[in-house]
């Protein structure tokens, strides 16, 4: 039989499926070191949580050396944070606590936001090290849940299942086997949550999706724009697919914020649904709307 | 079979006239976002914008029962129900491209309307890719449940506590 697993973790749900048949022990090993690995990635880099290395950092500037894990995370932020002239930065975070999206979600905002400071007036990163000039509250939203996404698939991977599926709140990752060559995904309409826009066939690669549906209070949506201190409106909702869900799930927030064209450097698919409901989708899509 | 030929032609031209008008439409408009006049002119009525005086169209692939096999073409505006096809090729800085246009008529109005992409250069791809996200239909939603799914991908599923607060917050500024 495969094996089915579901739990909640960093304020999400999980649902994994092994579709190899595995012995009950193995089965109760690889969840248990599942749960380990994600307890340790949310001690790193949790803002919702004191004890956090991310909170002694919003704490207590100056230098500190990252867990190896840091490396993919924040290399791939720092592109970004290029590409898109600021708009995705780990620096958001105190903008998101102002706005009310804050440990306790108080979902009250300040009579006044300040924009997200400058990376390079507060970091200074050079794997393993990252300097903070000043505290500061780093928030790894954009793509930290599809990070750990794929840090989940690998110890899976590594224990010699071949075909799964990591599902964490519609971020997911699929490895195809014999038992599962491939699967059917639903876009969710972002309207109506009982229906979806579209689907996608999914045969080995990541699929993330992101929509201002949800985690959404006052004008606010998880999110936000660090130098407007605004939530993007012109789209309702996006998807990509790419090799890995850390890059999926970072380019979806990309997305927000810049045309696909600037992002071209990387190998992805994506889908869009503005805001008029009306679509538009790369070449290689793995699937379509329905219009 | 002449006779559709010549047909074909001058639907042909007119489609060419179609999407020449909506490219030009898509140009001056010069964002994406804006499409939402195209789609509605286009979708609403087959007299929309550019007018284009179609006197034959194209032949129907696919006809509802009980009408003739030739369609007739005697009123300009009135038009077989019916699914027409047609390419047209016109000549782009790039060379020679191809567009091909399906639309579907009932009582005279476009109901449905799929373009396939046929270009040959980088370029026109671009607009004609432009073209076909402006001009399509808007996106709706089907059931859930109407299809077979593995997984449903979209927003996350909020967190613990925080549909809490949010009901509490509002229930406060009720109060």
């Amino acid at each position: 039989m495969a094996s089915h697993f579901e739990f909640e973790a960093i304020g999400t749900h999980w649902k994994i499926d092994i579709f190899d048949r595995i012995p009950k022990e193995r089965e109760h090993a690889l969840l248990a070191a599942i749960h380990a690995r994600i307890a340790e990635f949310d001690k790193a880099y949790s803002r919702f949580r004191d004890d956090s290395l991310v909170s002694e950092m919003a704490r207590k500037g100056g230098e500190y050396r990252l867990p190896d894990d840091a490396k993919q995370m924040l290399d791939l932020y720092k592109e970004l944070y290029d590409i898109t002239d600021g708009l995705v930065t780990p620096l958001v975070g105190q903008v998101l606590v102002d706005a009310g999206y804050d440990a306790k979600y108080s979902l009250t905002p300040k009579s006044s936001i300040a924009p997200a400071k400058r990376w390079e007036d507060v970091l200074e990163y050079e794997f393993p090290m990252l300097r903070l000039k000043e505290p500061a509250l780093l928030d790894f939203g954009a793509l930290g849940k599809g990070y750990l996404i794929d840090i989940v698939a690998g110890i899976i991977r590594d224990s010699g299942v071949a075909g799964y599926l990591v599902d964490a709140g519609g971020d997911i990752a699929f490895r195809n086997s014999i038992e599962k060559p491939m699967i059917q995904v639903g876009l969710e309409d972002p309207q109506d949550m009982k229906k979806i826009v579209g689907a996608a066939r999914i045969s080995g690669e990541s699929i993330c999706g992101s929509a201002g549906n949800r985690r959404a209070w006052n004008k606010f949506h998880h999110i936000m724009n660090p130098k407007t201190v605004e939530s993007p409106k012109h789209i309702l909702g996006l998807w990509t697919v790419a090799d890995t869900t850390l890059l999926a799930d970072g380019l979806s927030t990309a997305l927000f914020f810049v045309g696909p064209e600037k992002l071209a450097k990387y190998r992805f698919e994506f889908a869009i649904l503005f805001s008029d409901r009306s679509a538009t989708q790369s070449k290689g899509f793995p699937g379509n709307f329905f219009v | 079979m002449k006779t559709y030929g010549t047909k074909l032609v001058v639907s042909v031209v007119a489609f060419i006239a179609v999407v020449g008008g909506i490219f030009a439409y898509i140009a001056n408009q010069g964002n994406e976002e804006s499409s939402e006049p195209i789609s509605d002119e286009t979708a609403s009525s087959a007299s929309a914008q550019p007018t284009v005086d179609v006197t034959s169209p194209a032949t129907p692939v696919t006809a509802p029962s009980g009408s003739s096999n030739a369609p007739t073409s005697s009123v300009a505006s009135k038009y077989k129900d019916g699914t027409y096809q047609a390419t047209g090729t016109y000549e782009s800085p790039g060379g020679s491209e191809s567009i091909g246009v399906s639309l579907t008529l009932k009582s005279g109005v476009v109901t449905a309307a799929t373009v396939t992409r046929g270009a040959n250069d980088s370029w026109s791809e671009r607009y004609q890719s432009m073209f076909i996200s402006g001009y399509k239909a808007y996106v709706v939603g089907k059931n859930i449940d109407t299809i077979n799914l593995d997984r449903v991908s979209g927003s996350s599923l909020t967190p613990k506590g925080f549909n809490a607060a949010l009901t509490q917050i509002k229930s406060e500024a009720k109060a």
